[in-house]
């Protein structure tokens, strides 16, 4: 089941260059939450800094707050908050020189899973769940990279809800899709979004329409507007948010 | 044919290790480095080049001394030296890429017979001494060592400081219980040459077995190690208590000042005699008495109570077919250097702790230098 | 007719193509020109030696040049020294011994080394790290091994060796005696130090090509640095790195030196244990070549080039090895994966 995230006065820096400027957000658990905003917002830098994977950059730097349910993840093992925060990216990044079963597989193993059957059981329920399962459950010994775009990143979705995540961090996730592979993964979200919490960051501002409950809008580092998703786009508070979702900018 | 064949296999050899390492690992050993430019020398100028290659005990006296001081004698002849091995200093003499080959040891009656033109012409005396490694001597204190114990300390019979054979020589020295390590080059010496030479002079079964070479075949038996150059054997003497080894002479301040200590050994006379300046002379006036015309002779223990056992010449190995001015230029530097007015001056030599030669040799070496170009 | 000629290619023009054509050409061939030379030489001087020996080469203990300063014999066709005998063994499990040693040690401490340099530091850590395993490689072998003998065999022979022989009853070849530190422990330790130059060098490069997206792919699954690299950066460089070793062990095999101031020199025998004394192929025949000229019937210097045609073989083949692993794990990568529990 999904935790909630609650973000305190939360600022990030690349070298001296201040990327996020204090944001303070509660994401509620089993809810999509979409991010939007222009290129160069933040938006990417928050949900790197809610896996924490934003630290491993060099001369990165993060202060202020992040509550997973009620755990502290900074001062959590940044490796223990990856196994239960899990992540998307926007170009698929299925291990190349892996099988199909062994991308699903690998994280479960290094967690101590051994047993072939439970191992097999875990890997299959991960590619259903990511439905994918129907496509591969014949070639699962093939590279992964013989799989289409699509059917990689919905591989790399198995692959973090192997983990058994509380939340699923979407960086972009159908940047790099065609049509027909974005609306399967978005069918995805859709599905899942009952038991995790996902936290989607897009530049589709229709997709954040179609899969987010709630809608933040992301500005110059800061959060300029949060709330439900029908809200934020038919009757935007900020003379901002109304600018970039009825497309004058952005 | 054959002669340029071995300096080719020198190059090719070389050539593997470094490709093989992907190293150029300096061996020192490639020939071709200096290439006689004066083989057919002619009328153009009258300045001559002589090339000299070989001995590492005999380059410092080339390359210190004589080279400096005949400029001053004649200023139209240049000497170039190099440290490459006796092995090398005689296979290049053959070859006829150098004019004089320095060497520890004279030619084999083999290579005589495939070489009838070459000459062994002595040019100083030079010794050796065993030394040991053992904290509880006295520095000034000797042991009394035998060819016939060092034989069996490096087949690995005698085994420990305190064996009888040792403590028999030595009546009231207290001798250590620990295992004996006997060091050898590893390398390919004048040095193992000489100590072989003396081993199978005085112990029949090591004639027998090992014999005696530059590079001989080392008894495992004795658990020793091998190790490179005089400098390499008296750092592992240094580095390890109870160890054994043989040092030339040149070496033996720096090896007293390690610590370590040297042996009077037995002569033919049954005396123990120390390496010291008098007891070498002596035995090379022993030895004189039987040179042949050739000068192709061991030294190794020679009669007389004073005469320290472990002494040789030091050769100069030469091709007596040399064009007419190449001839007269080797000449008048080989009788120079054999001159005790000359390079045998106790001058050049002392600083290499080497001896002039008796003047019964130098007049048969002269006789040698003067086969020369005819 | 005079248009025809107009348009023809100057002569001068033609020549020089060709010229540039045979000179590219023969520039192109020259290193396996230089290596068929190399081994038809080796080869044809081997000849003697192995006709003398025969297999014995290969198995024999006894290396022996015979009594040089005594009569011939002849056998087999060849004639040699008396006594000579010519059994390499020694010399061929010594070299492979040091240089498996010197692996064991440097592929793990290269692939820490390439880890940190290419992952865990940045900025002047980063280079000032780097130039330290360039200079390393810059050593001039002769220094590490005066090291070796000055420093590293006394460590060995008092610290490093006594500490090993505790677990003799473990594994037989660590049992003592340690002896004096000449031998095949110094041997391994200092030719690994020449070798993890080339293999950290590689390493790093290799590391930091594998794309970032792959490495956080896995860093976002929970992975510690050391899973990311061990599961997803080395099976990624796996071609590359075997490459690298391939050229390290070669090194080491090569290697003269250095070793043949450490190894203590043996002869007429196999190693014992780890400390025991050894010698290598090259370090013969650095070693004896000079004494092998004065050997009248050239045998010495034959059995020399027998044992540079042995090592010759063993770095092609080690680098032909090399190249067929990389091939063979690029062609059948789907076999190879697939479920491994």
């Amino acid at each position: 089941m999904g935790k909630s995230i609650a973000v305190e006065n939360l600022r990030a820096w690349y070298g001296d260059q201040l990327t996020l400027k204090g944001i303070d957000m509660e994401l509620e658990a089993n809810r999509a939450t979409a991010i939007i905003g222009p290129s160069g917002c933040g938006k990417s830098t928050f949900i790197r800094c809610l896996n924490r994977l934003h630290e491993t950059v060099p001369h990165s730097r993060v202060e202020g707050e992040i509550r997973l349910g009620d755990e502290d993840l900074y001062r959590m093992d940044p490796v223990d908050v990856r196994r239960v925060v899990g992540m998307v990216f926007q170009k698929a990044n299925p291990f190349p020189m892996m099988s199909i079963f062994d991308n699903v597989a690998l994280a479960l193993r290094l967690n101590g899973i051994r047993r072939k059957r439970e191992l097999f059981e875990r890997v299959e329920k991960s590619l259903r769940m990511a439905a994918l399962w129907d496509e591969v459950k014949d070639r699962l010994r093939d590279p992964a990279t013989a799989l289409s775009g699509g059917q990689q990143q919905r591989l790399c979705i198995a692959r973090a809800l192997a983990m058994e995540p509380d939340v699923l961090l979407m960086d972009e996730p159908t940047s790099a899709l065609d049509p027909g592979s974005t609306l399967r993964v978005e069918e995805l979200i859709e599905a899942l979004k009952s038991s995790y919490t996902i936290v989607i960051v897009t530049h589709n501002m229709q997709q954040a329409a179609r899969v987010a409950d709630r809608t933040a809008f992301f500005l110059n580092g800061e959060l300029i507007e949060y709330g439900d998703t029908a809200t934020l786009f038919t009757k935007p508070a900020d003379p901002r948010t109304e600018a970039y979702v009825t497309g004058r900018f952005g | 044919m054959m002669k340029s064949r071995t300096a080719g296999v020198a190059l090719a050899l070389s050539a593997v290790i470094a490709t093989a390492g992907c190293n150029a690992a300096a061996t020192g050993q490639a020939p071709g480095g200096n290439t006689a430019q004066n083989a057919a020398g002619g009328g153009v100028s009258q300045a001559t080049t002589i090339n000299e290659t070989g001995s590492s005990l005999l380059y410092p006296l080339f390359n210190g001394q004589w080279i400096e001081a005949y400029r001053s004698v004649d200023p139209n002849v240049q000497i170039t030296a190099a440290s490459t091995g006796s092995g090398t200093g005689i296979a290049q003499a053959i070859a006829g890429t150098v004019q004089i080959g320095a060497s520890d040891a004279y030619l084999s009656d083999a290579q005589m017979r495939q070489n009838p033109a070459m000459v062994n012409i002595p040019l100083a005396i030079s010794a050796q001494q065993v030394m040991y490694h053992l904290p509880e001597l006295k520095p000034d204190q000797h042991l009394n060592l035998s060819g016939d114990v060092l034989a069996k300390i490096y087949q690995g019979q005698i085994r420990s400081w305190d064996d009888p054979a040792i403590a028999s020589l030595n009546p009231g020295v207290q001798l250590p219980h620990q295992a004996i390590l006997p060091v050898h080059r590893s390398d390919g010496s004048g040095d193992t040459f000489l100590f072989t030479q003396y081993l199978s002079d005085t112990s029949a079964d090591w004639k027998n077995t090992v014999g005696y070479s530059t590079t001989v075949s080392w008894p495992a038996a004795a658990g020793g190690i091998g190790a490179k150059g005089n400098d390499g054997v008296v750092q592992a003497l240094a580095n390890n208590p109870y160890s054994i080894g043989y040092v030339g002479i040149s070496w033996l301040d720096r090896a007293t000042q390690q610590g370590l200590g040297y042996a009077a050994l037995k002569n033919k006379d049954g005396r123990f005699v120390l390496p010291e300046k008098d007891n070498i002379l002596a035995a090379a006036q022993a030895g004189a008495a039987h040179v042949p015309e050739d000068e192709r002779v061991s030294l190794i223990d020679e009669p007389g109570a004073k005469s320290y056992p472990i002494i040789n010449f030091e050769y100069a190995i030469v091709n007596t077919k040399q064009p007419s001015d190449m001839a007269a230029a080797l000449k008048k530097f080989l009788t120079w250097a054999i001159d005790p007015k000359g390079g045998n001056q106790d001058q050049y030599l002392a600083p290499v702790h080497f001896l002039p030669l008796p003047a019964p040799i130098e007049a048969r070496s002269q006789a040698q230098i003067n086969k020369i170009g005819g | 007719m005079g248009m025809r000629t107009m348009k023809r290619m100057p002569a001068n023009a033609k020549i020089a193509n060709r010229l540039f054509v045979a000179a590219a050409g023969l520039s192109a061939s020259s290193p396996i020109l230089f290596l068929l030379l190399i081994t038809g030489i080796v080869l044809v001087q081997s000849i003697p030696a192995l006709r003398w020996m025969g297999w014995h080469f290969l198995t024999g203990i006894t290396w022996n040049m015979g009594s040089v300063y005594g009569a011939m014999t002849v056998k087999n066709g060849v004639t040699a020294p008396a006594g000579a005998s010519y059994g390499a063994l020694p010399f061929i499990v010594g070299t492979l011994a040091s240089s498996a040693i010197a692996l064991v040690i440097a592929i793990p401490i290269s692939l820490g080394t390439a880890m940190i340099l290419a992952y865990r530091v940045r900025g002047v850590v980063k280079s000032a790290l780097s130039i330290v395993v360039e200079l390393l490689a810059g050593v001039p072998s002769v220094v590490l091994g005066l090291w070796g003998v000055v420093v590293l065999a006394p460590w060995v022979s008092s610290a490093l060796g006594p500490f090993l022989t505790h677990f003799g009853p473990a594994i037989p070849f660590l049992k003592g005696p340690v002896g004096t530190g000449m031998g095949l422990l110094t041997s391994g330790l200092v030719l690994a130090l020449m070798v993890i130059p080339i293999i950290t060098a590689t390493t790093r490069d290799l590391l930091e090509r594998v794309p970032l997206h792959y490495r956080e792919g896995g860093v976002a699954l929970g992975m510690t640095n050391w899973e990311v690299v061990r599961h997803i950066c080395l099976p990624h460089i796996r071609d590359g790195m075997i490459g690298s070793i391939a050229l390290g062990w070669g090194r080491a095999m090569g290697e003269t030196m250095a070793v043949l101031m450490v190894s203590g020199s043996a002869v007429n025998m196999l190693p014992h244990n780890l400390y025991s004394p050894i010698s290598t192929m090259a370090a013969v025949i650095a070693d004896q070549l000079d004494s092998a000229m004065t050997d009248a019937s050239h045998m010495a210097v034959h059995a020399l080039s027998a044992l540079a045609l042995v090592l010759l073989m063993l770095t092609l083949l080690t680098n032909l090895a090399a190249r067929l692993l990389v091939n063979r794990s690029r062609g059948s990568r789907r076999i190879d994966l697939g479920v491994r529990v």
